[in-house]
């Protein structure tokens, strides 16, 4: 074999990396580049480079190829030393060297022969160059940065990372919008696999302790073409895995109502007991040593109640609607007959009780050297006594506190990866989500019944367990990769990924296929509809009322016209629906070629193929389409080859999914079809309340009217038309400019622009392309009905635009002080909130906008600026600003860090709009045409609330006690000037019935006041102590 | 930030950057308050880019700067008027903000060790917009004597003198403290009663003014060097 080949060997063997104890995909771990040189700059060939690490299960060795240069990919991330060594030369060794989710890192070296070398081995304070392979824009946090810096919430996860990060936003709703992005479109995922709820469209459940995350990252795009399924950016959190030294900890957080400053609307009362009263629990080390490594984290919340006594307000026969309107929950005892008292149940003692657990557990094992697989499982686990999982507030179950819900959220994981050849690496990833609840099926004896806000009776007591309320998922993700040289390096990924989420039938709708309930009262018309089959008055209560006898039934006040002091008659629905599991399931491919032509030019080229596949609950299949084709673009530029000045240019479009959350009302088919009969069962006389017993009450037979026929009766699934439904996508282009300096500090400025297109159009029109037939599913012969539909495609007549530039810097002034922050400037504008509306807005699936009737309201003379303005959206936020002044001062082998951090956010928009009378003429047979749009008196977004600011600060410390153990804990101060912004006011326009078409604020005049509302100001001086102890 | 902008950005910054080793481009940030609250409008924040020319013993500099000035919403009393309508009853609302585009020039010249002085103005197109609501008589008054949402705006030239002094933190970057004194004109929206308006919802109707400002501002930055 000559030099040049075994050079060739050897630069391959130098890729041919260690798989250490890594987790996963691409997504959890770095890489490691560099290049070895002698003084004069010739390549050192043949150098042996020794990675070490706490996070690898071994130290691993790979040799620099004839150019002088290696690289180790699929490193774990954590913190670093690297040693060079070869005859004739001097050591070097780096350390310190830290490498964060996704970085590839950079560390070169200089030997010197021997006899120019004072020392054996030089050691480097690394801080490792600037990335210039990286094929994503994103933030990352190090778990040690989020512990030093005053997070929001003291939040060291996914929702501290999000509110430092530049290009983020939180809308009104509650979530998420990255670079603009449609908040249900931003991912979240935990040790490379997603964590979202993808029905709500947000990361809602406790997954991991702040303790066991090793890095946060923040991408605000994603580049490379592994990634998918978004259309905003995704949050990504990487856990510990372990190591060959045992080490943990375990945290105390204290939180008193007495130590926070009192607020606007506040009765001043403070509790001195604390509010947060949890404890997290970490411990990792090897089970068998260089080979076998666990890793287990716990959240411990003791359980908390909260006490209520049944007042005399709470008995029936004392009940009024207002009352009703905010607990309308009592328990049934079958010996209680008309007329008793509640006596027995006066001053009644109840708790509502709450626990919550969550536990991860991780095993890494390395098969052998080139060969790890990986096991996780995690599960949170909540406990609720007294539950009324549907409605708020949680009220009392009389005579039993025995009844909970119990909710369990299981997270499996397993994961492979290894070496196939010197340049050629495999990881494979499968997870599942698989979450239950258990509600309770109380006797009869301790029935419940009562008012919710959607008017539900739940069934406890009917012997039945509703369905689960399941919101699964299972993934994979298959990548191979495999480096090359031609005209440069490559590092190419192929990849194949699938998600599927799972979506159980809501549990309030199908059980057994029946339910009994009391319309709340914008049903009331409904009630009384079926009852005027008896002949009376048909806007007469009093029908209702007469036969309205069951026994929560309130009692009548002698005025008739008061029709909202009366109370109603149970109804019974039939569901003809079938509960089952609907399935959203997402596939691609993708290739990916990261391409470094020389010290000046970089590169990147990606495509991605998508596919999505709808599934409704009786497994037929909707949709199952290919998405449109997502190339990926970056050219980067080093000005001087020195990663100085890069310059990067990226385009891509991105592609989103069909997600739980947008095909719910179409995909779901368990309570799609149903009939509603209303009671007819022996009445008392007028004026009186009914009492009956249980039986009788959820008897089907007493229901229905003399001709045995529903009063209504539905079939959503045929409401609900497809039209050539497709994945929307988004066009991105940047151009960024980074400054990087020699001791690791940087500045960058980026910017970014966005457009959505061939996005989801929810509508409805008043024409007979909308009018669907609705048979009478009941088999009584009734004619079927005209009913309005809403169709599910997609458009390009919803606009959204993002347009932004970010500023992001880390200026490390010395070895104690560090200035950094990010501010973003941008503009989301458009008429397409894309479900931003808020954290439901898809799960509601409304129609707004150019949806809405646009033709019927063109046709009417109304103009699209009238109904459909475009201008700044929900999730438009001008000015995000975070800046932080880090002091770090060490304290033996442990240190304490001072912060202070400026946050400044920008206020939401608002519209001034009111409800104006449509003029749509209803057609006869035809569904009623709505009588009322949304009028926009101005651009969209034309008003604003205040912005805010506040600064928080946060003392850290870790201080040794003896050997490796340390005290922990930190004490973070919110707003520590307690200024109490005020960044909400009345802003409500009223209908404008009285003089058409004339903007109104709302009545009575409360615009731009203080409303009484405390979440209208930011929150004020806040304490957070946390205190404890690691190894 | 349009894609025609990105390039022309990349184009000029790049070209700077090839053009000498030493850059002597900075990148600026910057947080203004003061002690005068006019419409609500008090404290700021600004960034540019700076370019500075040797000139003499010191060094000319010239910023392409933007500047930005948050208003707090509030509500104008509704005090007399001729329709005996009160706070709760009628709303005059606004909220208003400043931003400016412009140049910001000045000279600078050592002081002592790190520490460099400098003198100089701002001079930028500075655009006042104010969110007014208003409503004489409400959705309940069956008369309503005249209601609007706007958002008018203004914009006009304006000059503002600034002098401080720079500390440099070595080849990264310098902080600044300057005493500027904001000047903008800015915009009023003021409701005026017409009693011989034929429509009776229009009696009552916003008139677009404007007043200059003036006031004396703290100013501290942050500058990152190329």
């Amino acid at each position: 074999m000559s030099i040049v080949s075994q050079m060739r060997l050897l630069g391959k063997v130098a890729l041919a990396l260690s798989v250490g104890a890594t987790l996963c995909a691409q997504e959890t771990t770095g890489q490691l580049v560099g290049s070895v040189k002698d003084p004069k700059n010739v390549a050192v060939a043949g150098a042996k480079i020794l990675i070490r690490s706490p996070q690898m299960l071994q130290a691993r060795t790979v040799v620099s190829d004839a150019q002088g240069n290696f690289r180790v990919p699929l490193l774990p991330v954590g913190e670093y030393s690297v040693t060079v060594s070869k005859e004739g030369y001097a050591g070097a060794m780096a350390t310190n060297l830290r490498i964060s989710i996704s970085a590839n890192v950079r560390q070169d070296f200089t030997l010197k022969p021997v006899t120019e070398a004072s020392t054996v081995v030089e050691v480097i304070s690394s801080v490792g160059a600037v990335d210039k392979t990286d094929t994503k824009t994103s933030t990352s946090y190090s778990a040690e940065q989020l512990n030093t810096l005053p997070t929001a919430g003291g939040d060291r996860s996914f929702f501290g990372a999000s509110d430092l990060a530049p290009g983020l936003s939180v809308n009104s709703g509650g979530g998420t919008s990255i670079r603009g992005g449609k908040t249900q479109s931003t991912q979240y995922t935990l040790n490379g696999v997603s964590v979202k709820d993808e029905y709500e469209g947000r990361q809602n459940t406790t997954r991991l302790i702040d303790d066991a995350v090793e890095d946060t990252q923040v991408i605000q795009s994603p580049l490379n073409a592994r990634f998918g399924r978004t259309g905003s950016g995704l949050v990504n959190v990487v856990t510990k895995s372990g190591g060959n030294d045992f080490s943990g900890s375990i945290r105390k957080y204290v939180s008193r109502d007495d130590w926070n400053a009192v607020r606007p609307h506040d009765d001043g009362t403070r509790s001195n007991i604390s509010s947060n009263r949890q404890i997290d629990i970490f411990l990792s080390g090897p089970i068998v040593k260089d080979r076998i490594w666990f890793a287990v984290s716990s959240i411990q919340v003791p359980s908390s109640g909260s006490t209520g006594e049944i007042l005399s307000g709470e008995n029936p026969a004392d009940w009024q609607p207002a009352t009703l309107s905010g607990s309308g929950m009592e328990a049934y005892d079958p010996t209680f007959r008309n007329g008793s008292a509640y006596a027995w149940d006066l001053g009644k003692k109840y708790v509502v009780g709450t626990s919550s657990d969550f536990i991860d557990t991780k095993v890494t094992v390395a098969l052998t050297q080139d060969h790890t697989i990986d096991f996780g499982y995690s599960q949170n686990k909540l406990v609720i006594t007294n539950r009324n999982p549907y409605g708020v507030p949680i009220v009392a179950t009389l005579g039993s506190n025995s009844l909970s819900q119990i909710q369990l959220e299981n997270l499996y994981t397993y994961g492979y990866r290894g070496t196939l050849n010197s340049s050629t690496f495999l990881e494979a990833r499968y997870s599942k989500v698989a979450g239950e609840v258990t509600f309770p099926s109380p006797p009869l004896d301790h029935v419940r019944f009562g008012y919710g806000n959607s008017g539900v009776i739940f069934p406890y007591g009917f012997n039945i367990a509703p369905a689960t309320d399941a919101r699964n998922n299972q993934s994979g993700d298959f990548n191979l990769k495999k480096f090359f040289e031609a005209a440069g390096s490559h590092e190419l990924d192929l990849g194949f990924q699938f998600f599927e989420s799972l979506r159980g039938t809501q549990t309030q709708n199908g059980q057994k296929n029946h339910r009994f309930n009391v319309p709340w009262a914008t049903d009331q018309k409904d009630v009384l509809d079926f009852y005027n089959v008896t002949g009376l008055d048909p806007y007469g209560a009093r029908v209702g009322y007469q036969v309205a006898n069951w026994a929560w039934v309130l009692r009548e006040t002698g005025d008739q016209q008061a029709t909202s002091v009366f109370g109603q008659a149970p109804v019974y629905t039939k569901f003809f629906g079938r509960d089952g599991v609907t399935k959203n399931r997402s596939t691609a491919f993708y290739v990916n070629d990261s391409w470094t032509v020389n010290s000046h030019w970089n590169g990147m080229f990606g495509l991605r193929i998508d596919k999505s596949k709808l599934t409704d609950t009786t497994g037929v299949v909707l949709l199952d389409k290919q998405g449109p084709l997502s190339p990926r673009l970056q050219v980067r530029y080093d000005v001087d080859g020195t990663s100085k000045h890069l310059f990067t240019v990226t385009a891509a479009k991105f592609v989103e999914d069909i997600s739980a959350g947008f095909s719910d009302a179409f995909i779901k088919k368990a309570n799609s079809t149903f009939a509603r009969y209303g009671y007819t069962g022996v009445a008392d006389a007028a004026g009186t309340a009914k009492y009956v017993d249980y039986a009788t009450v959820t008897n089907p037979a007493n229901y229905g009217n003399n001709l045995n026929t529903p009063f209504v009766f539905s079939d959503v699934s045929k409401n609900a038309i497809l039209t050539d439904l497709s994945n929307p996508y988004v066009i991105e282009f940047t151009l960024g400019y980074k400054r990087a300096y020699t001791n690791g500090s940087y500045f960058s400025i980026t910017g970014i622009n966005r457009e959505w297109k061939n996005d989801f159009l929810i509508s409805q029109d008043y024409d007979p392309s909308y009018w669907v037939v609705v048979p009478d599913p009941t088999g009584h012969g009734l004619p079927s009905k005209i009913s309005q539909a809403t169709k599910y495609g997609n458009s390009d007549l919803g606009k959204r635009r993002y347009n932004s530039g970010e500023l992001e810097w880390k200026q490390i002034i010395n070895a104690t002080w560090l200035f950094g922050g990010n501010y973003t400037y941008s503009r989301l504008t458009g008429n397409n909130n894309g479900g931003d509306q808020g954290s439901q807005a898809f799960r509601d699936n409304l129609a707004t906008n150019n949806g809405f009737f646009r033709n019927a309201l063109l046709a009417t003379g109304k103009t699209e600026q009238q109904f459909a303005p475009e201008g700044a959206l929900v999730s438009d936020q001008t000015h995000k600003g975070r800046v932080y002044v880090t002091a770090n001062m060490p304290m033996g082998k442990g240190k304490i860090s001072y912060s202070f951090l400026l946050r400044y956010d920008s206020g939401n928009a608002f519209n001034a709009t009111s409800s104006n009378p449509s003029n749509i003429t209803s057609v006869a047979g035809a569904p009623p045409a709505p009588s009322t749009y949304t009028r926009y008196y101005m651009e969209r977004g034309a008003l604003h609330f205040n912005d805010s600011y506040q600064v928080d600060s946060k003392i850290d410390w870790s201080l040794p006690i003896k050997g490796k153990l340390q005290l922990m804990g930190y004490v973070q101060v919110s707003n520590i000037f307690n200024h109490q912004l005020q960044v909400g006011y009345g802003s409500g326009f009223g209908a404008s019935t009285s003089v058409a078409n004339n903007i109104r604020v709302a009545s009575p005049a409360t615009f731009g006041t203080d409303t009484g509302v405390q979440g209208n100001y930011i929150v004020g001086r806040n304490v957070l102590v946390t205190l404890g102890v690691k190894f | 930030m349009n894609k025609t902008s990105l390039w022309l950005s990349a184009m000029l910054l790049g070209g700077v950057l090839h053009a000498e080793d030493t850059s002597p481009l900075s990148f600026k940030i910057r947080a203004q308050g003061g002690t005068e609250t006019t419409q609500g409008v008090r404290n700021g924040f600004g960034a540019g880019l700076n370019y500075g020319f040797k000139v003499g013993p010191g060094t000319l500099n010239a910023e392409f700067s933007y500047q930005y000035y948050a208003g707090k919403q509030y509500r104008q009393p509704i005090g007399t008027n001729p329709f005996s309508l009160t706070d709760t009853t009628a709303v005059d609302s606004h909220k208003s903000t400043v931003t400016g585009l412009g140049i910001r020039a000045s000279y600078q010249m050592k002081l002592s060790g790190d520490w460099n002085w400098h003198l100089g103005a701002a001079f930028m197109q500075m655009k006042s917009k104010d969110e007014a609501v208003g409503t004489f008589g409400t959705n309940t008054t069956t008369l309503n004597y005249g209601s609007w949402a706007i958002n008018p705006d203004k914009s006009a030239l304006a000059v503002s003198p600034f002098a401080g002094v720079t500390y440099n933190l070595g080849d990264m970057g310098a902080i600044e403290f300057n005493l500027i004194g904001a000047s903008y004109k800015q915009i009023t929206v003021t409701p005026i009663y017409n009693a011989s308006a034929t429509v009776l919802n229009q009696r009552v109707t916003p008139a677009i003014g404007d007043k200059s400002v003036n006031n004396i501002k703290l100013e501290v930055g942050y500058a990152f060097k190329f």
